[in-house]
């Protein structure tokens, strides 16, 4: 029985593994790829801050302007291992501030350039209540019976 | 990646962090109950089940209608798909992201290119 919910992607990249550690950390950078990203998600991409203290401990924030309102993503850097591991805490809201989500970027390297792979854990009891291959409320009810006979 | 409706997320996981919360809601899957039959099956105060329900209320997972003097309370699944919708989200925000990376790094290694080609 799963603790946590999990989001999970990847991606293979030609550039090396120090390369794509870096851009994760330098504020030029993450500007540049999250204006993009965000403007591929469909919003206007209008980066306002985007701090970096790229130490364990260390906080970054990022911000945009959606429809006149800033949108804040801020969190704390857990592991920092270059090249190889960035693992943060990842907060959009005051409210999951005391028990943030967590990110775990991991950068294998390959042949030509390495594979990037993300893992966003949201630690909870509910996360059974989620199916990651169904859908419908009627497969979380059920996983909910699972739980409650497993306390 | 969520948005505004961050807030609402979390209510519903607060709503169904309690093993109480839970039964409460698997009970009125099956069918709308008035507050004192979701009470009787538990040993403890109308009043703590009441606390409950709020919670349940609060996250949209539970609507009250008054019929008379009983209140009834039905089951409401929508916000569970909410659940579903940041996990939908937040794969494609990160998804998108190392992709806008990998760009980045390529136009770089481009305009490398080009550099070395220019001193060349």
């Amino acid at each position: 029985m799963s603790e946590k919910i999990k989001v999970k992607v990847s991606h293979r990249f030609k550039a090396s593994p120090e390369r794509v550690y870096d851009a994760w950390l330098d504020p030029e950078k993450v500007r540049l790829w999250l204006r993009v990203s965000l403007q591929n998600m469909g919003l206007s991409g209008d980066i306002g801050q985007v701090e970096v203290n790229p130490i364990v401990g260390g906080d970054f924030l990022f911000t945009d302007i959606r429809d006149g309102i800033e949108a804040r993503h801020w969190g704390t850097y857990l592991e920092l291992e270059r090249p190889n591991k960035i693992a943060f805490t990842w907060i959009v809201d005051e409210s999951e501030a005391s028990d943030p989500s967590r990110v775990v970027l991991t950068i294998q390297p390959e042949d030509e350039g390495c594979t990037a792979t993300i893992v966003h854990e949201l630690d909870a009891k509910w996360a059974d209540y989620v199916s990651q291959t169904e859908n419908g409320w009627n497969c979380m009810l059920r996983a909910t019976d699972t739980l409650l006979e497993n306390q | 990646m969520p948005g505004p409706s961050a807030n609402k997320l979390d209510y519903t996981l607060v709503a169904l962090a309690d093993p109480k919360r839970r039964a409460i809601l698997r009970r009125l899957a099956q069918g709308e109950a008035r507050v004192t039959e979701l009470a009787a099956p538990f040993d403890v105060s109308l009043n703590a089940i009441s606390k409950h329900i709020k919670l349940l209320e609060r996250a949209g997972l539970v609507q009250r209608r008054r019929t008379g003097r009983e209140h009834v309370l039905q089951f409401e699944p929508e916000p569970l798909g909410g659940v579903q919708d940041w996990i939908t989200k937040q794969t494609a925000f990160w998804q998108s992201s190392l992709e806008a990376m990998d760009d980045l790094l390529r136009r770089e290694d481009k305009a490398d290119k080009k550099i070395a080609e220019v001193q060349s």
